[in-house]
């Protein structure tokens, strides 16, 4: 994660939303375990607490909204979206075809065909597909 | 007269855009799933509890008829300005298999993931293990693998942007002293890791992307056109943005301004055939052939797909509007001559005149 980081710091993307406190992502994952969805992992909440969210040209890791401003919220998203399994997959961001996950059942990230929801790939590093989703070259 | 000519035009794609962005926006921007997030809003906030499934029924209905009335104006602008056709699905096509989307999505995007260790195949592990973090080994040469004996490398070879990586997966195999005798035995994740190896080793010729061989190809075929038809639409910087970042695709080591991000963003690449129908392509690997490529301002790339899925003219190389004045035909000659001429170029670098 900390090659990533420096990664972004260096191409200077900028984060979609206003940067939050633990107490606002643990507030976010109260709202996902009422609602009987995963919570979100640790590396999830370490990216959050440095960049809430992130859009390059090619795609955006979503974020959390704490203040209704108008960018991807990783809560809303996933209590919208039509997906097949909501108690396993929880969805992080999204490029034109695919959405990048985390799959409670295997403790994997995943990225997922956005036609079907089929897992496409697997891995256990966030920061990893983080790359793919963004097209950050390592 | 030219000038009037100009304001005429703008005045159209003014109009053109307001019927499509600004009348019907509300209902555009809600999909079926989000006129679905309203209807359960207005409910929780109260109303009629009398016959509350009565009224659901009807609120589905209105939303059904609001969407139906989006995508019968929106076949009627298509027809209109001869853009293309709404799409029709064609019925039991073999589905494509999880190796093949993910190959096609690679080689549209690009390699920028790792795998897992734990998803290699055993074999592959083992010698990746054995060897001294790939120092040149002498058992084994690159000459001495022929992929074309591992099933899965005949599927990535369809694909351009997987066509020259097969020397690159050859040294990385010799240099982990992988039995030749083994090779059948390779997965999809196997080969994509010997990528992402030489993809490290090598930044400057990292596997290339179909995307950023279109955004080349464009940039050099109709740069000075696209630049015109935006300047138009007063979009000039826009334009300028776009075309700055993708003179700096090819510099990883030099930072992209701001700017171009930025005007990145407000552009996309849109699959004539989209990649979701590829199943229905007589050969699903030419799904991201630069001749089923269309650069489209972001805005019109979403109405492309939603609510109706439009099969967009061909021969339109860029769609910046439904207006025609705002779109660049495509000219197969010209992007012929300039991909020659690239691989001329590196023919000559690669024999060192």
């Amino acid at each position: 994660m900390d090659s990533l980081f420096r990664d972004i710091s260096e191409l200077d993307f900028g984060s979609t939303g206003p940067s939050i406190s633990i107490n606002d992502i643990y507030e976010a994952n109260e709202i996902l375990l009422s609602q009987n969805r995963p919570k979100l992992p640790q590396d999830v909440i370490l990216f959050l607490t440095t960049y809430n969210g992130l859009r390059t040209e090619n795609g955006v890791i979503w974020g959390i909204d704490v203040k209704n401003h108008t960018f991807y919220d990783i809560v809303a998203e996933n209590l919208v979206l039509s997906n097949p399994y909501p108690d396993t997959l929880l969805i992080l961001g999204e490029d034109d075809t695919k959405y990048i996950a985390y799959n409670k059942a295997s403790q994997k990230y995943a990225l997922i065909d956005n036609r079907n929801y089929e897992e496409l790939f697997a891995s256990k590093s966030f920061a990893n597909l983080i790359r793919q989703i963004l097209k950050i070259a390592s | 007269m030219a000038s009037r000519k100009k304001q005429s035009l703008v005045r159209e794609e003014n109009n053109v855009s307001s019927i499509i962005f600004g009348g019907y926006k509300n209902t555009l921007k809600s999909t079926y799933k989000e006129a679905k997030k309203e209807q359960k809003k207005s409910k929780s906030r109260g109303g009629d509890s009398k016959n509350p499934e009565e009224k659901e029924r009807r609120q589905q209905k209105a939303i059904r008829k609001d969407i139906e009335n989006i995508r019968n104006e929106l076949k009627f602008w298509i027809a209109y300005y001869g853009i293309g056709t709404p799409h029709i699905g064609l019925k039991n096509q073999p589905k494509m298999s999880k190796d093949q989307v993910l190959i096609m999505d690679i080689d549209f995007d690009g390699l920028y993931f790792t795998p897992d260790k734990t998803d290699l195949s055993n074999v592959y592990l083992k010698a990746k293990e054995s060897s001294l973090n790939y120092e040149q080994n002498l058992h084994h040469k690159p000459q001495d693998y022929n992929l074309n004996n591992i099933p899965i490398w005949l599927e990535m070879k369809k694909f351009n942007s997987f066509r020259p990586m097969y020397y690159p997966i050859c040294q990385c195999l010799a240099q982990i002293n992988f039995p030749p005798e083994e090779l059948s035995n390779l997965k999809l994740v196997d080969l994509l890791d010997c990528i992402s190896h030489h993809n490290k080793k090598n930044p400057k010729h990292r596997m290339p992307s179909q995307r950023n061989v279109f955004l080349k190809t464009f940039a050099a075929c109709y740069g000075q056109e696209f630049l015109e038809k935006m300047t138009l639409l007063g979009r000039k910087e826009e334009a300028q943005g776009l075309l700055t970042y993708i003179y700096y695709l090819d510099k990883p080591n030099q930072k992209m301004p701001k700017e171009a991000k930025e005007a990145a963003k407000l552009f996309n690449i849109h699959h004539v055939k989209n990649r979701k129908n590829a199943e229905e392509m007589e050969d699903y690997s030419q799904v991201n052939n630069l001749s089923n490529l269309t650069l489209c301002q972001e805005q019109y790339h979403k109405i492309l797909h939603n609510p109706v899925e439009i099969d967009l003219n061909p021969n339109i190389v860029f769609f910046g509007s439904f207006v025609q004045d705002f779109q660049i035909i495509r000219n197969p000659e010209k992007e012929r001559l300039y991909l020659q001429g690239k691989i001329a170029d590196y023919r000559l670098k690669k024999e060192g005149r």
